[in-house]
């Protein structure tokens, strides 16, 4: 029991540590965003991964996190830490709304609806120009302040973010090692049998959805306050898409495999800094490599190598 | 009688699958569903367990009425069941695949698994505890650790009947227990049957091995073209010349 926390800690530990190493460099800059969609794909990975429903839609909850944090503490001047949560309660009772019809339908089907509800929200950021700012998208959003404190630089918005990041992967590897977790996997696994085993799948699916919107949502409003700029631009399909792969390209269902997936993803544009045109290639190339050649993501990749390494060993 | 099933249709287009079958099954018993090929047995299950809709017709359970019932509500009643085709969930360990039928038994929420509340961490032993001693009762507790679809179909069905009892159901449906089973595995299958009526649980049974029905059943229904032909003890029914030419052919 003990020796299972022990990496959960030195990584805790080495998240802290870091930002003594790269103290000034653009890589904090990064590492912040990259621990907001750590958010938001943990999210994923309980409404994709566990539960087994394609939601095409995170990018959406993300945006309405992002667009409620951004006008109530920017135009309505409302205290951000309400405001974060005033916007993770709304997006959470959106995705109610959405979730209990749409949820009824599967695969493609649900694909589909979710991807059409992205492109309403997509296009009501756009349509609403005199709360969100239009396709111009919302300047100027007011810092992050907690009890008097204002965050500013890079380095002041990476503790609470990354705090609140490894807060949200322990409830999420908690919840899913219960109960609700089990239900979430005898549903993706066979839903006729987990419902006749007395699982409420209706309810299951909308817990999931509900839960991912609010970690996409509250995601957002962090993502709003320390980028200071967003546009409609993020709640794009492509985005949603960006995210199913952070999820899955480090090894779905696994906590480390959320870190792992987001960091690669989100790093890929600071690498091909110089050919960003290309960054949706690059995008596309790993969804078809991921989906050809390691279904289990990197971690799977690895473990599919010791196992093989041993096997080999006792022959 | 624990379920009474009263004129109970079921129509696909103009096809009649069930046509007003009506039957009870006594509490404490093990009945038997038979009838050849294509005759609407699974369909009058799925209809019992809530998967399909029945046309016309009432379906009571401990004097209740369960036609509005969604399928997990009747598991919660105490109506449980196996498949015909195993449905082991996929990425979960045997144990694991029992506790889900165990959980509907506990109370604690999301909140209080997100925070690990200690009603949390009580009912995960519970469940654990619970799924644990049904798999020592169908035997199969060796391989609680192992992936459920690593096992051999077999024990995939052993492990489904643990998964039917996990919720101390009242009675439980066995969709073709038998079917893919060799000789001694039915055998043990006829034990267990008999072993799960002596707790009290009542039986249904869809089979096609009739040494096992004729084994094990306190009565036996006999369906043909969606209709009953025939009801009565083992031996009523081995001599029922209706059943008979069901069977055999005229």
């Amino acid at each position: 029991m003990m020796i299972r926390i022990v990496p959960y800690l030195l990584f805790a530990l080495f998240i802290y540590l870091l930002p003594l190493l790269l103290a000034g460099s653009y890589w904090i800059h990064v590492l912040v965003i990259i621990g907001t969609y750590v958010i938001a794909a943990a999210g994923v990975d309980l409404v994709v991964g566990f539960a087994g429903q394609l939601s095409l839609c995170q990018a959406a909850f993300f945006a309405l996190g992002a667009y409620a944090s951004a006008i109530l503490t920017t135009t309505y001047r409302v205290d951000p830490l309400l405001a974060l949560i005033v916007g993770m309660i709304f997006t959470g009772l959106v995705a109610y709304g959405v979730g209990a019809p749409v949820l009824r339908l599967k695969g493609y089907y649900l694909a589909i609806a979710t991807l059409g509800f992205g492109l309403i929200i997509q296009s009501c950021l756009v349509t609403l120009a005199q709360y969100t700012g239009g396709p111009d998208g919302f300047r100027d959003i007011v810092a992050l302040k907690v009890g008097g404190y204002t965050f500013k630089t890079d380095e002041q918005y990476y503790y609470p973010i990354w705090t609140v990041a490894m807060l949200i992967l322990l409830l999420t590897r908690n919840i899913v090692r219960s109960k609700a977790g089990r239900a979430m996997l005898a549903l993706r696994g066979d839903d006729v049998a987990a419902s006749a085993m007395g699982v409420d799948i209706a309810r299951c699916k909308i817990q999931a959805f509900v839960l991912s919107a609010m970690y996409a949502s509250l995601a957002g409003g962090l993502y709003a306050h320390s980028n200071r700029f967003i546009s409609p631009q993020m709640a794009d399909l492509s985005r949603s898409v960006e995210m199913i792969i952070m999820a899955v390209l480090g090894g779905i269902r696994t906590v480390f495999g959320v870190l792992i997936g987001t960091t690669i993803m989100k790093s890929i544009p600071e690498v091909l800094e110089s050919f960003l045109d290309y960054q949706m290639v690059v995008t596309g190339a790993i969804l078809i490599a991921l989906l050809l050649y390691m279904p289990q993501g990197l971690i799977g990749v690895v473990r599919g190598v010791i196992l093989r390494l041993r096997s080999r060993g006792e022959h | 009688m624990i379920l009474e099933i009263k004129e109970l249709s079921r129509f696909f287009q103009r096809l009649t699958a069930v046509n007003d079958l009506s039957f009870a099954v006594e509490k404490g018993s093990i009945k038997a569903l038979i009838g050849p090929n294509g005759a609407g047995k699974t369909t009058t299950f799925n209809m019992i367990s809530g998967l399909l809709a029945p046309s016309r017709g009432s379906i009571t359970f401990k004097g209740e009425e369960l036609i509005s019932c969604p399928p997990h509500v009747r598991a919660w009643k105490g109506l449980s069941r196996t498949f015909q085709i195993v449905r082991p969930f996929a990425e979960m360990s045997v144990l694991e695949n029992v506790m889900v039928g165990c959980d509907m038994r506990t109370r604690s929420g999301l909140f209080s698994a997100a925070l690990r509340l200690p009603r949390c961490f009580a009912d995960e032993k519970r469940a654990r505890h619970k799924a644990m001693e049904e798999l020592e009762f169908v035997g199969l507790d060796a391989r609680a650790e192992a992936p459920a679809t690593s096992l051999p179909m077999g024990e995939q069905r052993v492990m489904e009947i643990a998964r039917a009892l996990a919720s101390d159901p009242e009675i439980v449906l066995f969709d073709e227990p038998a079917a893919g089973l060799n000789e001694k595995e039915t055998d043990e299958l006829a034990k267990n049957l008999l072993r799960i009526k002596k707790r009290g649980i009542t039986v249904l049974l869809v089979e096609h091995d009739m040494r096992l029905v004729m084994h094990v059943s306190d009565q036996v229904v006999v369906i043909n073209y969606g209709s009953l032909i025939a009801e009565g003890t083992p031996t009523e029914i081995r001599n029922n010349s209706e059943v008979i030419t069901a069977y055999l052919g005229k």
